[in-house]
């Protein structure tokens, strides 16, 4: 993503071209090699940084929303050795993005409309701050080195710039959300799974079922219809997968029932989440898993009709590596409904339920990888509708 | 307007401030603005049991905690006793809910209504009052409670119930060989909610409200 937002944006490609050592780190923009003058009057050279926001386009704003960068050198002075307190916010070291460390926040807003036209302006702006200090005792220093940077490792698996991250703050702990993960049955929870999964940095999203997209599906999914990809009725799971490529570039499609002849595969899968409706798939999948050791949660939904009104349950139960076969079976159900009479009425689904059972389910994953603060760890939580309470079972 | 008023009654379920300690039948009903005030009967409500209020009796407020009274339009007051305790009111009828209401009664009791042999009377149910013979009620430990299973009423003993037992009231040919049910509750005794699974037992309690579904869906 680093280089190739820096070709695309027409500001950074100006920076880069005038020959500034750019580096862009999950959205974090750094100039490097920038001259300054330090408190003994000797020359030293330092990283300039910020987080850069972008427009819808995936460009860099312009105007620039945010007036500040920060800086990894020492404290940089005027050319008789003063610091520079007219830019020199506070200088308390602080970690941005993942791991850079800096020492001194500036702010220095432009005169008039207190923002900076765009990301070049600003660039240029603090570099001369810096800059000139220094050339006035070496007219040769300069960030301009021409030095093009080796695009800094690129692992982003999203389909457009991950301005989220870098915004939020919260880079760090989106990196626990990692690896190969799979979805198996993309109904109504399903589909919501992938939504959400679509929006993490794991490498690659695996998903299974063999059905073939219907109309009705449509009013259990995220977001609204691309009928051009839903037209003559193709697989789920590859109308899914065109939809999200938009978003994450390792979304895989496998148009495949699970049973337990390719169950094995899910060997090279760091978590599962199980959204089947047959209680012998789902027998399968679960004895396929815990043989495996690969931990997964298993979702289900349960409405009913009764005196006019939906009431029901959504559950989503977590079955870590090593849990006995007893344990597993005393939540999960096996059975096979008749086929032919659906005495119960069990097949109503809504989209909100599904969704709340998909937000369950990833909410339980990403507990389990620290994501979020975890101080319940249960195998099993069930929210009832009529009471609006999630009623929770320790491991 | 701060108000200065000394002493307070409810009326009707309406709080009631004045100057006055001691209030008169007659001032009672006119501060109300019943009229004409003979057309009305007033009720006290006492421990446990309640009294007819003539138009010249007297309440002394500063001897009574909270006192509490209702109007009725009528002449006529009507007997009864609750829990052996003597009641006067002022229709003909007298809803349940005013009897656990005005005789402290335990909402987990239920009523008994004595000249019927020993019927119990519903807790949205009433009593007529105007056959002849007083009638004597009183509050018990009840043997059955009303519980709600998927939006249903259902009258079941008052005891521990299980897993398997909770789910045939919602189905009653429930097949535990193949499937979980899922059952989730709330409301119950001091107010708990949870679920149930195979092997437990839980308690119920009138009110409580279960749900029963198979949650295996997608």
């Amino acid at each position: 993503m680093s280089a190739e937002l820096i070709s695309r944006d027409p500001h950074l490609n100006r920076l880069q071209d005038e020959g500034f050592e750019l580096e862009v780190r999950e959205l974090v923009l750094l100039v490097h090699s920038v001259p300054y003058v330090k408190r003994d009057m000797s020359l030293g050279r330092g990283t300039l940084v910020c987080t850069l926001s972008l427009d819808t386009e995936g460009l860099t704003s312009s105007p620039q929303t945010d007036h500040t960068m920060w800086f990894t050198g020492e404290t940089p002075c005027h050319r008789d050795g003063t610091p520079m307190t007219n830019i020199i916010n506070n200088s308390k070291e602080a970690t941005v993005g993942l791991d850079i460390k800096v020492r001194h926040y500036f702010s220095s807003k432009p005169e008039g409309t207190g923002r900076y036209a765009n990301i070049y302006n600003k660039v240029v702006t603090y570099e001369s701050h810096l800059g000139a200090a220094a050339r006035s005792h070496d007219k040769t220093a300069n960030a301009r080195t021409g030095v093009m940077l080796a695009s800094a490792e690129d692992d982003s698996p999203f389909a457009i710039p991950d301005s989220a991250s870098a915004r939020y703050g919260i880079a760090i702990a989106n990196r626990k959300l990692k690896g190969r993960i799979a979805i198996i049955g993309l109904g109504g929870t399903g589909a919501y799974l992938l939504d959400l999964a679509a929006k993490t940095r794991v490498a690659e999203i695996h998903i299974y079922d063999d059905d073939q997209l219907l109309n009705h599906n449509l009013f259990r999914s995220p977001g609204a219809p691309e009928l051009a990809l839903a037209k003559n009725f193709p697989h789920k799971v590859d109308y899914y997968a065109a939809l999200y490529a938009r978003m994450h570039k390792g979304v895989k499609p496998h148009p495949v029932r699970v049973t337990a002849d390719n169950i094995d595969e899910f060997a090279g899968y760091d978590f599962v989440f199980v959204c089947v409706d047959k209680g012998s798939s789902r027998r399968v999948i679960a004895e396929g898993l815990v043989r495996l050791s690969i931990p997964f949660v298993d979702t289900g939904i349960g409405l009913g009709l009764d005196e006019n009104a939906l009431d029901g349950c959504a559950r989503a139960t977590f079955i870590a590596s090593g849990t006995s076969w007893d344990e597993v079976a005393a939540h999960l159900s096996f059975g096979d409904d008749d086929e032919e009479a659906d005495v119960y009425g069990t097949e109503i689904q809504i989209a909100e339920l599904n969704s709340l059972n998909a937000i369950m389910a990833i909410m339980r994953w990403k507990r389990w990888l620290t994501f979020y603060r975890d101080e319940r760890n249960e195998r099993n939580a069930t929210y009832m509708i009529e009471g609006n309470n999630i009623t929770n079972r320790g491991a | 307007m701060p108000d200065t008023s000394n002493f307070t009654y409810k009326l009707d379920g309406r709080l009631v401030a004045t100057d006055d300690a001691i209030l008169s039948g007659r001032d009672i009903r006119g501060n109300a603005g019943l009229n004409p005030m003979s057309d009305y009967v007033l009720i006290q409500i006492v421990d446990r049991a309640s009294r007819s209020i003539g138009l010249d009796e007297t309440i002394d407020l500063r001897e009574v905690d909270e006192p509490e009274f209702l109007s009725f339009k009528g002449d006529r007051t009507f007997s009864l006793t609750v829990n052996e305790r003597g009641f006067e009111w002022g229709a003909a009828t007298i809803s349940a809910a005013d009897i656990y209401r005005c005789a402290s009664i335990d909402e987990d009791l239920e009523l008994i209504l004595d000249s019927a042999g020993d019927a119990v009377i519903p807790a949205d149910g009433e009593v007529t009052l105007s056959e002849k013979g007083v009638e004597r009620i009183r509050g018990r430990e009840a043997k059955t409670v009303i519980i709600k299973v998927n939006g249903r009423p259902r009258t079941v003993p008052k005891k521990k119930h299980s897993y398997r037992e909770i789910a045939l009231l919602a189905y009653p040919d429930a097949d535990f060989d193949n499937f979980k049910y899922t059952i989730t509750y709330l409301k119950g005794v001091h107010g708990a909610e949870g679920d149930l699974v195979e092997g437990e037992k839980i308690e119920v309690k009138n009110g409580m409200v279960f749900n029963v579904r198979r949650a295996d869906k997608s």
